[in-house]
């Protein structure tokens, strides 16, 4: 059962959450990713784009919100920048909330960067841990594969000695062979920078996203899911309020099933989830250099089907609702123009 | 509050067109929304701003 105000925020006019992709390369291996890393930095004219997007809707809005997601979106923080403090700007001027946040491996989080970010509203980070070292650095390794474990780990203990207001999520993923890594590594955390109420931790198991795994951990179902989660966190009592998983979202709508959260892609095509990028009922169109959107609606509502009952299956992720087949389109795919 | 997607639509300039009056008032009296992750949190920290500035209890979690 949905709340009015979280029904309500996700279909208000006054809100936009842009999920923007600056770069669809990433310096990380993950051994389960299901991106391919075709698309690389976005081009001058995406970037004006959003920017001009943003200058149209921000008069109109009462909170934005730009969500960095990729690839790795440290590797173009230049533009993460560029664009965090056009909005921020703006938004001070129309008095409008703003703000936002990374979902970046943490590899090239460090501190300098950490605190610019923060300056300009970029304040909540999603890093995934794969376990501690022993069996993150199996899974989460560099594009040239040497480990990434001790580099994440030096750069949020950085974080931690900043005065600043920020939130880490720390997300952990689960697969039946890494779960004794995941204890032990949720055991220091308790220790260390979960004592810090910046910190929080979400565990997640990993899936087979839009693909088969062909190599890789070996993935729980549901059932094995909940008793590695209940053997992990053990006693966990005090630090509830900084622990959950998946399975435990209250009120959660996913981005993709909101009229008013975009996601753009590094070559501008416009969609709605992360995880399908080129599925072709994830493509709703393009955005322009002037800020302007072509808009496939009748495709766009089918991932709102969830409103009508509010579903929670559906609400919570709309792709697994979704119409196999496309909509009719009205609007070409190709944005080879524009690039 | 059922709401039909056909009655949602998205402008050229990105913003979102609430067609039906009914699902437009409702989103209107829905006063309380801008702080959404801290009513999803169960946070009681009534100063929330919704992006996190300035919480005086840490932040959502």
């Amino acid at each position: 059962m949905y709340s009015d105000a979280a029904l309500a925020a996700a279909i208000s006019p006054d809100r936009l959450e842009l999920i923007l992709l600056p770069t669809e390369k990433c310096n990380f291996r993950c051994t389960y990713c299901y991106e391919d890393f075709a698309v690389g930095k976005m081009k001058p004219p995406i970037v004006a784009g959003i920017k001009a997007l943003i200058r149209n809707r921000v008069p109109h809005l009462k909170w934005l919100s730009i969500s960095w997601f990729g690839g790795e979106p440290m590797l173009a923080v230049d533009l993460v920048k560029s664009i965090s403090a056009f909005a921020k700007d703006l938004c001070q001027e129309n008095n409008v909330t703003f703000g936002g946040g990374l979902t970046t491996n943490g590899y090239l989080l460090e501190p300098t960067v950490f605190e610019s970010l923060i300056t300009l509203n970029q304040t909540r980070f999603q890093i995934t841990l794969d376990g501690d070292e022993e069996w993150h650095d199996k899974t989460r390794v560099q594009a040239n594969r040497k480990p990434t474990f001790q580099k994440i780990w030096s750069n949020l203990v950085s974080c931690a000695r900043s005065a600043s207001n920020f939130q880490v999520a720390l997300r952990l993923h689960l697969h039946e062979d890494n779960v004794e890594s995941v204890k032990r590594l949720y055991d220091l955390l308790k220790r260390t920078l979960l004592l810090d109420k910046r910190f929080s931790v979400n565990f997640h198991k990993v899936s087979a996203l839009g693909q088969e795994l062909k190599s890789g951990p070996r993935l729980f179902d549901r059932t094995a899911y909940q008793a590695a989660l209940a053997y992990v966190q053990g006693d966990s009592s005090g630090f509830n309020s900084h622990t959950r998983s998946e399975l435990e979202l209250v009120d959660y709508i996913c981005y993709a099933a909101k009229p008013n959260s975009l996601m753009i892609r590094a070559n501008g095509t416009i969609g709605k989830c992360t995880v399908i990028l080129d599925d072709p009922r994830n493509n709703l169109g393009r955005i322009h250099e002037d800020g302007s959107l072509d808009i496939d609606n009748p495709r766009l509502r089918q991932w709102m089907l969830g409103f009508l009952d509010t579903s929670k299956p559906t609400l919570t992720c709309p792709l697994g609702a979704l119409p196999k087949e496309l909509s009719p389109r009205a609007i070409p795919t190709d944005v080879s123009t524009i690039i | 509050m059922i709401i039909d997607p056909s009655y949602i639509s998205l402008g050229d300039q990105g913003e979102v067109h609430l067609q039906a009056e009914e699902v437009s008032r409702f989103v209107s009296e829905q006063k309380a929304f801008a702080p959404l992750r801290h009513i999803q949190t169960g946070c009681d920290n009534k100063g929330c701003d919704g992006a996190n500035n300035g919480c005086a209890n840490g932040g959502c979690h």
